[in-house]
C-alpha cells in the first residue's frame, strides 16, 4: 500500500463547517464547489447506468443475427440515444465535476468564481435531459413516436423526419450548449483570476492547464453546435431551407458546421483525461511529471489542430483532393503532440518507485488502450483506406476505445485518486482492483472484435446482419454485458465509501507520492477551504520548479 | 521561492472574474451569430 503516513502538517486547516442546512438549501440553491461538484457526478453517474442500459439493449439486439428483441425503430433510437446520453450526461458533466471538485483546491482559490452562475450550470441539466429522454420515456407508455432516432450526428433530411422528438431533442441540446457555455466561463474565470498568489501559470497543475484549455474549446464550439441545430429546427417548423436541397439549401452545409463543433468536442472530453492521468501517474511513479511544459504545450497544439482537421468524418460526401489531402494531414499531424503525451507519461513511470493501486491501474490501462484508439484513428484519416472504412463497426471501434478506455477510464481513475479526499476514507482496494481487472477484460473483449466487423465491412447502426458476421457479434455483446455488469461493481465500491461510510481513514496527503495544494487541505476536503490564500512555497507544488 | 499572502481582497478578485466572465460570454454569443449570419449568408 502506499497510504500516506498520518504525519501531514494540519495546523493550517481552516475547517469552518458552515453547511446550509436543509435538503433545499443545500442542494437546489447550493453554491459550494464541492456540493456542486459532487452533483455534477451523481448526475453523471446516473446518465452512465441510463446510457449503459441503452447499449445493452443494442448488444442484446446484435448478439445473433436477425430481429429478436426490438422494433428498427427502436433501435435506432437506442444507438442515438445512447450517444447523447453519454456524451453530454456522463463525460462531459463527469469533467465538469471533477473541475469544480478540483481546480479551486489544486489553485488555492476559496470557490469557483461564479457560485451563483454554477448553481444554473448543474441544474439546466436535469431539465434537458429530462426533456431528452421523455419521448421515448412517454413511447414506452404508449404515447408518441419515440425519441430521436437519426444518430446523435443529427444529419439532415433523415434527423428532422422524426416526430415531435426533433423539438425535444434541439431544445435539449441548447439547454446543454447553456450549461456547458456557463461552465467553462466559471472554470476560465476562475483560472484566470482566482489562483492563490504565487500560483503561476506554469505552475499549475496540468489538470487545471487542460481544463483551461477545454474550456476555451467550449466557448469556441458550442455555440456553432447550437447554431447548427436551430438552423434544423427552423428547417422542420418554420420552412427555411439552410439543410433542404429543394429549397436551396445544401445538407452537406450541416455536415461541415456540425463536424466543426464535433472534432474540437472529442477533444473536449479527451483533454481533461489527459490531465486526470498527469495527476496520478506522477503520484504512483513518485517522481514528477517528465516534461511539464511540453505536456502543456501539447494540449494546446492538440486544442488547436481540433479546429483544422473536422472534414475527416466525411471524407465519402466527396470533396475537392486538396481538401482530402489537406484534411488528412492535419489529422496525422495530430499524432505528434499526442505521442509527446504518451512518451512524457512513459518516461515519467521510467525507473520510478512504481506502486499499482487502482487509480494507476486505469491510468496505465489507459495509456495503453487510448494508444490503440489514437492508432486506428490514424488509419481512418488514410483517406483512401476510409473510404473501405467509414461508417462501419471500424469507427466503433475506434471512438469507444478512445472514449471508454479513454475518457470514462479516465474518469474512474480520478474517481478512485481523489475520492479519499473527497470522503476522508479509502475504497475498499480488492473490489477496486477486481473491478479494474474485470473492466478491462471486457471492454476487449466488447470493442476489439468490432475492428475485424468493420474490416469485413459490417455498417454502424443496423439492428440485423449478415451471418458471416455472427461470431464477433456474439463475442463482442459477451463483452458488453460482462463490461456492464462490472460496473454494478463500481457503484458498489462507491456506496461502500460514500454511504455505508467504511473504508480506512484517509489522511490529508492520501497517497504517498501525492503533491499539489489539494492535498494540504483535510480529508475529507472542509466545506470551506483556502478562505484566506495559502502561503505557495514550490516544494509543495507538483511543478514548483518546472526545469526539474 | 515563497510568497506571503497579501490578504488580498477576494471581492477585488471576484469584480475581474465577472468581466472576464463577461469578455468570454460575449465571445460566446459572437460565435453563435457568426455561424448565423454565415449560414445565411451561404444560402
Amino acid at each position: 500500500m502506499a497510504y500516506a503516513n498520518a504525519t501531514h502538517d494540519a495546523g493550517h486547516h481552516d475547517d469552518h463547517d458552515h453547511k446550509p442546512q436543509g435538503f433545499v438549501n443545500r442542494w437546489f440553491y447550493a453554491t459550494n464547489h464541492k456540493d456542486i461538484g459532487t452533483m455534477y457526478l451523481v448526475f453523471s453517474l446516473i446518465m452512465f447506468f441510463i446510457g449503459g442500459a441503452m447499449a445493452m439493449v443494442i448488444r442484446a439486439e446484435l448478439f445473433q443475427p436477425g430481429l429478436q428483441l426490438v422494433h428498427p425503430e427502436v433501435f435506432n433510437q437506442m444507438t442515438t440515444m445512447h450517444a447523447l446520453v453519454m456524451i453530454f450526461g456522463a463525460v462531459m458533466p463527469a469533467f465538469v465535476g471533477l473541475a469544480n471538485w478540483m481546480v479551486p483546491l489544486m489553485v488555492g482559490a476559496p470557490d469557483m468564481a461564479l457560485p451563483r452562475m454554477n448553481n444554473w450550470s448543474f441544474w439546466i441539466l436535469p431539465a434537458a435531459f429530462t426533456l431528452l429522454l421523455l419521448p421515448l420515456v412517454l413511447f414506452f407508455f404508449g404515447v408518441g413516436g419515440g425519441g430521436p432516432a437519426g444518430g446523435w450526428t443529427l444529419y439532415p433530411p433523415l434527423s428532422i423526419q422524426g416526430g415531435d422528438s426533433v423539438a425535444f431533442t434541439i431544445f435539449a441540446i441548447h439547454m446543454m450548449g447553456i450549461s456547458s457555455i456557463m461552465g467553462a466561463i466559471n472554470v476560465i474565470a476562475t483560472i484566470l483570476n482566482m489562483r492563490a498568489p504565487g500560483m503561476d501559470l506554469l505552475k499549475m497543475p496540468i489538470f487545471v492547464w487542460s481544463w483551461l484549455i477545454t474550456a476555451f474549446l467550449l466557448i469556441a464550439v458550442m455555440p456553432v453546435l447550437a447554431g447548427a441545430v436551430t438552423m434544423l429546427l427552423t428547417d422542420k417548423f418554420f420552412g427555411t431551407s439552410f439543410f433542404n436541397a429543394v429549397g436551396g439549401g445544401d445538407p452537406v452545409m450541416f455536415q461541415h458546421i456540425f463536424w466543426f463543433f464535433g472534432h474540437p468536442e472529442v477533444y473536449i472530453m479527451i483533454l481533461p483525461a489527459f490531465g486526470v492521468i498527469s495527476e496520478i501517474i506522477p503520484t504512483f511513479a513518485r517522481k514528477p511529471l517528465f516534461g511539464y511544459q511540453a505536456m502543456v504545450y501539447a494540449i494546446a497544439s492538440i486544442a488547436f489542430l481540433s479546429f483544422i482537421v473536422w472534414a475527416h468524418h466525411m471524407f465519402t460526401v466527396g470533396m475537392p483532393l486538396g481538401g482530402e489531402i489537406f484534411f488528412m494531414y492535419a489529422t496525422m499531424l495530430i499524432a505528434i503532440p499526442t505521442g509527446i503525451k504518451v512518451f512524457n507519461w512513459v518516461f515519467t513511470m521510467w525507473e520510478g518507485s512504481l506502486s499499482f493501486e487502482t487509480p494507476m491501474l486505469f491510468a496505465i490501462g489507459f495509456v495503453i488502450m487510448f494508444t490503440i484508439g489514437g492508432f486506428s484513428g490514424l488509419m481512418l484519416a488514410i483517406v483512401p483506406a476510409d473510404f473501405q472504412y467509414h461508417d462501419t463497426y471500424f469507427v466503433v471501434a475506434h471512438f469507444h476505445y478512445v472514449l471508454v478506455t479513454g475518457a470514462i477510464f479516465s474518469i474512474m481513475a480520478a474517481t478512485y485518486f481523489w475520492l479519499p479526499k473527497w470522503t476522508g476514507r479509502h475504497y475498499n482496494e480488492k473490489l477496486g482492483k477486481i473491478h479494474f481487472w474485470l473492466s478491462t477484460i471486457f471492454v476487449n473483449l466488447l470493442f476489439f472484435p468490432q475492428h475485424f466487423l468493420g474490416l469485413a465491412g459490417m455498417p454502424r447502426r443496423i439492428p440485423d446482419y449478415n451471418v458471416v458476421f455472427a461470431d464477433f457479434n456474439l463475442w463482442s455483446s459477451i463483452g458488453g454485458f460482462g463490461f456492464g455488469l462490472t460496473q454494478i461493481l463500481f457503484a458498489w465500491i462507491l456506496y461502500d465509501v460514500c454511504v455505508r461510510k467504511r473504508g480506512i481513514k484517509a489522511t490529508d496527503q492520501v497517497w504517498e507520492g501525492a503533491h499539489g495544494l489539494e492535498w494540504t487541505v483535510a480529508s475529507p476536503a472542509p466545506y470551506h477551504s483556502f478562505t484566506t490564500p495559502p502561503v505557495i512555497e514550490d516544494r509543495m507544488l507538483a511543478h514548483g520548479d518546472v526545469t526539474h | 521561492m515563497s510568497i506571503q499572502p497579501d490578504h488580498h481582497d477576494i471581492a477585488r478578485r471576484r469584480a475581474a472574474a465577472r468581466r472576464t466572465a463577461a469578455i468570454v460570454a460575449l465571445a460566446a454569443v459572437a460565435v453563435y451569430v457568426l455561424f448565423w449570419v454565415g449560414g445565411v449568408l451561404s444560402r
